[in-house]
């Protein structure tokens, strides 16, 4: 069923989803997947490759190919690295790498910092 | 007005309003809530919990990540973990808490502890951990806990005595572990097994029987039982109790119907019973050393250790470690009922002393089919050297294929035991002898370790086997 979806896709001509730049790097990853799936380690060098040669946006783009080509896998996959590249980061941080604003009126977000103040705690340095 | 100027403006806000587009059209706000939650899920709840602040659209996500886990170990930031997780309940939203955590110290507040138990439950948790750890008042945990339709595993670890309602149903537990408890009496602690009637895995670790006199132990699926008792803190409680030294006379019948794994590991061991253990195919008993060398528990010891091998009949895989104690010596009488192992491919026997050459033959025969042999503390000869050898175990001489044997300290009587085991197994394909290192070391002598290997070497094989020394 996998393949009958990237055939659909690729005949899909307004999906704006997915370039085809995406197509090569998702659909290798069955293969691939399967080869490293009982490595662990191997899976964890792959993922830091992918953090340092990919960039959030493109991250974001293998995540909604993935979701859309059904993808189980590659979607749990992409999703964990997005995951681990913002574990125990500052709220900056995480901002600046998703390439989001605070849309927060003056005070409210201290407000929200006071509320949770236990998971503001031992934060890494940015 | 400048029509150039205003041209340029527009030009410029467009242009701005084009590049924001482009952003967020490839930014992470491009993907769906459902998508998000999934990538919070992978998430500490604290990492979770933060995204709140990202942005507006953020703020809410993380309400309904279906596992919320809360450890601290500082005392001081224990209340700032208590108001945290009343917020995150709080701010739930209606669908269900997978799987909750919590590890901390409770202090006098127990009511808060139930609270989140009560608020838990109503979500349909089906995981659940409590760690909890310095009482300054009693906790008796709320009675919903025990009723909770939705729950399939639970961890309780808390020093503490386990107050149990009149009625206890969990229909979906699967796996029960238990650390620490104490039980409180035989009704309460029957009721808490009987209550559980698909358990499949059963985990018990140091926790204190001392008031309870037997119990039963017979969920119909159960397939796993682990059991480990070297709570320091017991001895205390001893202490406190009437002087009584017998602190595991708790008789603990088991109706093992499907049980597959048994484990205990402790320094004091339960009356165990089986009833129906015939499907038992790992088994693994460990009695450490205790520090009073006590003579009368250690031949109830060996008498319980025999009252659990028989019924162990059935096993696949033996490991026997039982310090301190000459099992097979303190209750002769009964060695010669050691059951037969029909189904005992591989057996792992360990003790405080070296196993004696004769016992060791008897424990074979009783094996005929064993394939794989580990001698944890390594092996003496206690009969007459030379001695003729008649009937020969029969698993020497069609199924042992590997035999390790550590812990050698390099005498006499234990080269002599090598030397007639080379002989005697025909069908050996590798054995392994491992010296005390220790031993050889205090001594200086190193030359003897040498010498020893080659005289080992020089024996005659029974078998075309490999020796390796590690």
């Amino acid at each position: 069923m996998k393949f009958c979806t990237v055939k659909q896709y690729f005949d899909d001509e307004n999906n704006n989803n997915v370039t085809n730049g995406i197509a090569t790097t998702v659909i290798p990853l069955p293969n691939k997947h399967l080869k490293i799936k009982a490595n662990n380690k191997e899976m964890e060098q792959y993922e830091q490759e992918l953090l340092r040669n990919v960039m959030p946006q493109e991250l974001t783009k293998l995540i909604l190919a993935a979701n859309y080509l059904n993808f189980k896998e590659a979607l749990d996959f992409f999703c964990r690295t997005v995951a681990n590249a913002i574990q125990n980061k500052s709220v900056d941080y995480v901002r600046k790498f998703f390439g989001l604003e605070s849309d927060f009126e003056p005070g409210e977000e201290e407000k929200l910092c006071k509320e949770f103040a236990w998971s503001f705690e031992g934060v890494d340095e940015d | 007005m400048d029509v150039s100027f205003e041209l340029k403006n527009v030009k410029k806000i467009k242009f701005r309003k084009k590049q924001n587009a482009i952003k967020s059209r490839n930014g992470i706000d491009n993907l769906p809530d459902a998508i998000l939650e999934h990538i919070l899920s992978y998430l500490s709840t604290k990492d979770a919990v933060r995204t709140s602040i990202l942005s507006k659209r953020w703020q809410y996500l993380w309400t309904s990540i279906p596992k919320l886990e809360f450890y601290e170990e500082e005392p001081d930031r224990r209340t700032m973990l208590m108001n945290f997780v009343e917020r995150a309940l709080a701010l739930r939203d209606s669908s269900n808490i997978k799987d909750f955590s919590v590890s901390c110290d409770v202090e006098c507040e127990t009511h808060r502890i139930n609270s989140w138990i009560s608020a838990v439950v109503k979500h349909k948790v089906q995981v659940l951990y409590l760690g909890l750890a310095n009482f300054r008042e009693s906790l008796e945990l709320t009675p919903c806990l025990f009723k909770c339709e939705s729950l399939k595993e639970l961890t309780l670890s808390m020093f503490h005595y386990l107050e149990l309602p009149s009625s206890v149903s969990f229909p979906s537990l699967k796996k029960l572990i238990l650390i620490e408890v104490i039980f409180p009496d035989d009704n309460s602690t029957q009721q808490l097994f009987s209550g559980c009637p698909i358990l499949e895995e059963l985990v018990i670790i140091d926790c204190i029987w001392n008031n309870v006199k037997a119990v039963c132990i017979s969920p119909p699926m159960l397939r796993f039982l682990y059991i480990s008792d070297a709570n320091e803190n017991k001895d205390d409680l001893n202490a406190d109790a009437d002087g009584q030294n017998e602190s595991n006379s708790c008789q603990v019948k088991i109706f093992g119907n499907s049980l597959e794994s048994f484990s205990f590991s402790g320094d004091h061991l339960n009356d165990f019973c089986f009833l129906n253990s015939s499907s038992v195919v790992d088994a693994s008993i460990e009695v450490f050393q205790r520090d009073d060398d006590d003579f009368y528990v250690d031949v109830q010891d060996a008498h319980r250790i025999y009252k659990l091998l028989d019924g162990l009949g059935n096993v696949e895989k033996l490991k026997l470690q039982v310090s301190s104690l000459e099992v097979f010596n303190y209750a002769e009488e009964l060695f010669p009922l050691l059951p037969v192992f029909n189904n005992l491919t591989s057996l792992t026997l360990g003790s405080g002393l070296p196993i004696e050459f004769s016992r060791l033959l008897t424990i074979l025969r009783n094996s005929p089919c064993l394939d794989f042999l580990e001698l944890a503390m390594g092996i003496t000869y206690h009969g007459i050297y030379d001695s003729i050898l008649d009937r020969v175990p029969s698993c020497l001489m069609t199924h042992l294929k590997t035999i390790n044997i550590f812990g050698l300290s390099g005498d006499e009587k234990e080269i002599h035991a090598i030397k007639i085991l080379l002989k005697i197994a025909s069908v050996l394909k590798r054995i392994s002898i491992s010296f005390d290192a220790f031993d050889f070391e205090c001594s200086g002598d190193i030359m003897k370790l040498k010498e020893i290997s080659a005289q080992i070497l020089s024996f005659p094989k029974g078998s075309s086997c490999s020796i390796f020394f590690c």
